[in-house]
């Protein structure tokens, strides 16, 4: 004997309804499928479920007020799950952020966390991802939205191109606030660009760089620059191309200034197409808005 | 929130064995299937249920959570099933008896079949059961149990029992060939010196953890392997194979016919095992459907006529 989740509730509108046809609107089913239940049910209790009396008014046999009693505690444990379910959804479910640890050091990065941190329906974190293992953090669930300069690919994954980050130059001269750094001044300085951790997409940048007048200039690593930041004067390095990173506040000889070309890193977000968390690509929708909006004065660069 | 129970199987066992082929393996489907199915069930539930690592699945804070729910769904599922079962039994007058698989047990079975032309009677062995015997007659799943218990085993506040038949002490059974022990100067600890065969819960319970429990106390050792065996027409093969000693509670020889297949037999523990083994049939306490007593003392009636004949089938 064997009764199912469906058969059930299709047996407790039957019991209400005392109709396949009324069973199937209140189901959304069709009637046959209705019908098929019925049958089964009463090829498992040996007894027909209805009795139809004179006044045609179908009325439940023994065998059907047998199995509405003691249905009950099933039912009660089915509605406990979808309770549970309910509160986990209500306390807000987890969004693990992936990133790469230079991606997140940046405003850029920031100012997204902190649009989906205000969202009620879930609660975020942030997991580090090495590029190397990106596919493989989704694919496992350890982060849920991917960010980086180039996802993974492949039919399970989903990416979507974010607002594209915008370069500074980091130097020790003296800048006022808002100040823009033409290219054409980069040409007489040692310069580098920082990547954030593509190399292909590196050598592009250098290049565009390159023919806006800027000269010839080195590619860093991030770390290469992290140290260059410690000490500047370590190096014949004048000047670094790079994404402003969140930790340079704390240093305040560095100043950055706008690199007044029309070259910017790309950033992606990617996530599985078969992810049980239905709002991604809603999400989506809201980072990009969040990343366009110039709010708290991180600047940015638009296409 | 649209899933169905099988989902919710598929999603306990995985967070039991943490592997899809096993799980799919029990649940008789393919691999996709079963991965399907925990993908249907993250998605109505929109939760990830499960971390999957290289080294193999892990159970997500929200898996965990809902885990014992989960469980608790198909308990009550399980016993959805066994008590309708039991009301269809009961409105067709069927009873449905489960008797182990001791060669009393078989011929039992095979007696009541040809007698009960006018009642109707379904037999199962402890195989047709999901778990043991007493908690099968306790949720309803059998309606009568015929089989062997050891000591206290069968005594249940819940069960009424009947007992068939108390023998003492325990038979021990031996290939010649390949174990010279010696009648006149036997002594225990040799036979736990090599492999010994002994019945399962199924077949005596309460026994193998009585055994466990003496030669631990007693002796201060197990033997080398415990072959533990469901049914008597099996070990009695294993015996005569030599597969290892055979230790079997009451009269084992004479249950078994163990002389007539040429092994050597002792009886031995008389005095201090007396009567601890029982062959009985057991009924939940305070049943009152006609049909469950009126088998109930059927099979008392014929069991005298099983025994004594000593003949394996």
């Amino acid at each position: 004997m064997h009764f199912d989740h469906q058969q059930l509730r299709v047996f407790a509108s039957l019991m209400t309804e005392r109709s396949a046809s009324r069973a199937s609107l209140e189901l959304h089913t069709s009637r046959s499928n209705v019908r098929r239940i019925w049958q089964n049910l009463e090829e498992q209790l040996g007894a027909p479920l209805f009795n139809s009396r004179d006044n045609g008014e179908p009325k439940p046999t023994p065998a059907a007020q047998c199995l509405e009693r003691e249905m009950g505690s099933l039912l009660d444990e089915i509605r406990g799950f979808e309770a549970a379910v309910k509160k986990i959804h209500l306390n807000g479910r987890v969004l693990r952020l992936g990133a790469d640890r230079s991606l997140f050091n940046t405003g850029h990065f920031g100012r997204l966390f902190n649009s989906l941190r205000h969202d009620s329906r879930f609660r975020v974190s942030f997991v580090e991802v090495n590029p190397r293992d990106s596919r493989q953090a989704l694919e496992s669930g350890a982060c849920d939205l991917l960010f980086a300069t180039d996802g993974p690919g492949g039919r399970r994954i989903e990416s979507k191109a974010l607002p594209l980050i915008g370069l500074d130059v980091a130097s020790c001269r003296e800048s006022a606030e808002g100040e823009s750094f033409d290219p054409a001044a980069l040409s007489k300085m040692n310069w580098a660009i920082a990547v954030l951790n593509d190399k292909v997409l590196a050598n592009e940048l250098l290049e565009k760089i390159s023919k806006s007048g800027a000269g010839v200039g080195k590619i860093w690593s991030q770390q290469q620059f992290l140290n260059w930041g410690e000490n500047p004067q370590g190096s014949d390095i004048e000047a670094v191309v790079c994404v402003r990173p969140v930790s340079f506040e704390r240093m305040p000889r560095i100043q950055f200034s706008t690199l007044a070309a029309d070259v910017n890193f790309g950033l992606r977000v990617c996530y599985l197409k078969q992810h049980p968390y239905e709002f991604l690509e809603t999400t989506v929708g809201q980072i990009e808005r969040a990343l366009n909006q110039q709010a708290d004065g991180l600047r940015l660069t638009m296409p | 929130m649209d899933f169905d129970l099988p989902c919710l199987d598929t999603f306990v066992r995985l967070a039991d064995c943490g592997c899809f082929s096993e799980v799919a393996r029990l649940q008789n489907i393919t691999q996709p299937a079963a991965s399907m199915r925990v993908a249907r069930l993250e998605s109505a539930t929109g939760l990830r249920l499960f971390a999957r690592q290289a080294d193999g699945l892990c159970l997500t804070r929200e898996g965990t959570q809902l885990l014992g729910q989960a469980r608790k769904i198909l308990g009550e599922q399980r016993r959805l099933e066994v008590r309708m079962e039991r009301y269809v039994r009961e409105s067709r007058g069927v009873v449905k008896v489960m008797i182990d698989r001791s060669v009393s047990g078989l011929r039992l079975a095979e007696m009541l079949r040809a007698n009960s032309q006018d009642f109707r009677l379904e037999i199962v062995d402890p195989r047709g059961v999901s778990g043991s015997w007493n908690e099968a007659l306790t949720e309803d799943e059998v309606d009568l149990v015929v089989t062997a218990t050891f000591l206290y085993a069968g005594d249940h506040p819940t069960l009424a029992r009947y007992d068939l038949e108390r023998q003492r002490g325990t038979t021990i059974a031996w290939n010649r060939a390949y174990f010279d022990f010696d009648v006149n100067q036997f002594r225990f600890p040799e036979v736990l010196r090599s492999s010994v065969l002994i019945p399962g819960e199924s077949l005596v319970s309460g026994y193998r953890p009585f055994l466990e429990r003496w030669c631990m106390d007693s002796y201060g050792s197990l033997p080398p392997d415990i072959l533990v065996f469901e049914d008597e027409a099996t070990v009695r093969e294993a015996c005569c194979a030599g597969l290892g000693v055979m230790i079997f509670p009451g009269d084992g020889e004479r249950r078994m016919a163990l002389n007539s297949a040429g092994l050597g037999t002792i009886k031995t523990f008389e005095s201090l095992l007396p009567e601890a083994y029982s062959y009985s049939v057991y009924s939940r306490a305070g049943e009152t459907n006609e049909g469950i007593l009126k088998t109930a003392q059927m099979i008392v009636d014929v069991y005298p006529a099983l025994t004594g004949a000593g003949e394996l089938c």
